[in-house]
């Protein structure tokens, strides 16, 4: 065994923090090192004096037990305990109360503005042909509205009557 | 607080009470005030009731609540005496080697003679030594040995 860890045992036996198999070895390992014995006794010694003056000194006696001011002191950690709750719930209160008036306070909601309307217009109908008017007879706009109509009382019907079957071109619309 | 915890904080306080008190005595330097801290070591501990199943042992937990109790004690007076003056009245005049060993003992630094009177006078347990001023336990051996090899160095 190292000088090291048989101090630190040896140490630790003087301090009586030695568990007492381990003491037992210890004690049986010194037994045939009687330079390790020696450094034993000089450690028990040096506990053995410090522990006498430790506990040499004067002890005094015990004053009651402070029942009442234990007491004392429980009852107001109680009452600031039922304080705290209450001034909890108050704040609450007044937190809550503080919103609802700011809301019910505030500005009515707006009205919906309109959505923007857009607006198609094929740019060759309102584009303004060179030679031709804007407005009147002759006008791109009035050949464009012309011809839309006329595709559209051209459309076909289509009937389509039952699920099962295929749709068939009826009459004009 | 109910009774039951009461009865149970009386009952510790008449099997550690005394050895508080010592350990307080050479903290805060005379007994009036060291009757005083012990008492508010009680006050606190009943308002602590619910962190004693946490502590290593119930002596470790009172005896870190009187500790932080002289501390804070110390901070306001700032400069008691401390160990040395109540060393001094332990009757060791005539024996050289006790001499010697108070000598030695005056002149270990705080932390190790704390350490070295937690084991030696209260005997508390690394792991509850290591509770109480809450540092691992491998720095309360470290701690124990060095003071023990100071004190044995004096001895020699």
């Amino acid at each position: 065994m190292n000088t090291e860890t048989l101090d630190r045992l040896l140490m630790d036996r003087a301090l009586g923090a030695l568990p007492p198999d381990s003491d037992a070895l210890l004690t049986a390992y010194l037994d045939h090192d009687s330079a390790s014995t020696a450094r034993a006794r000089e450690f028990d010694a040096a506990a053995a004096a410090a522990r006498r003056l430790f506990q040499q000194s004067a002890s005094a006696g015990l004053p009651a037990f402070p029942a009442l001011r234990i007491h004392k002191v429980e009852q107001a950690r109680q009452r600031l305990r039922v304080l705290r709750h209450v001034a909890g719930i108050a704040a609450a209160l007044v937190v809550g109360l503080g919103l609802g008036i700011g809301f019910s306070s505030g500005r009515a909601p707006r009205a919906a503005e309109p959505m923007a309307t857009i607006s198609y217009e094929p740019r060759w109908a309102s584009a303004a042909a060179p030679g031709r008017p804007q407005q009147g007879f002759w006008s791109t706009q009035r050949l464009y509205n012309d011809a839309r109509d006329a595709r559209r009382s051209e459309s076909v019907r289509v009937i389509w009557d039952s699920a099962v079957s295929l749709p068939k071109p009826g009459g004009e619309s | 607080m109910n009774h039951e915890a009461l009865t149970r904080l009386e009952t510790l306080y008449r099997n550690v009470g005394p050895d508080l008190l010592s350990y307080l005595r050479r903290a805060a330097g005379d007994l009036h005030t060291a009757e005083d801290l012990l008492h508010e070591t009680f006050l606190q501990a009943a308002r602590r009731m619910e962190r004693l199943s946490q502590a290593v042992s119930v002596r470790a937990w009172l005896y870190a609540i009187a500790r932080n109790v002289a501390a804070t004690a110390y901070r306001r007076k700032r400069g008691t005496e401390r160990l040395p003056a109540e060393l001094a009245d332990a009757g060791a005049a005539d024996d050289p080697r006790m001499a010697r060993m108070r000598e030695a003992i005056a002149s270990l630094p705080e932390t190790l003679r704390e350490t070295l009177e937690l084991r030696l006078r209260h005997e508390l347990s690394y792991e509850e030594i290591a509770d109480v001023l809450q540092i691992p336990v491998g720095t309360v051996r470290s701690r124990l040995h060095h003071a023990l090899q100071r004190l044995r160095a004096a001895l020699v």
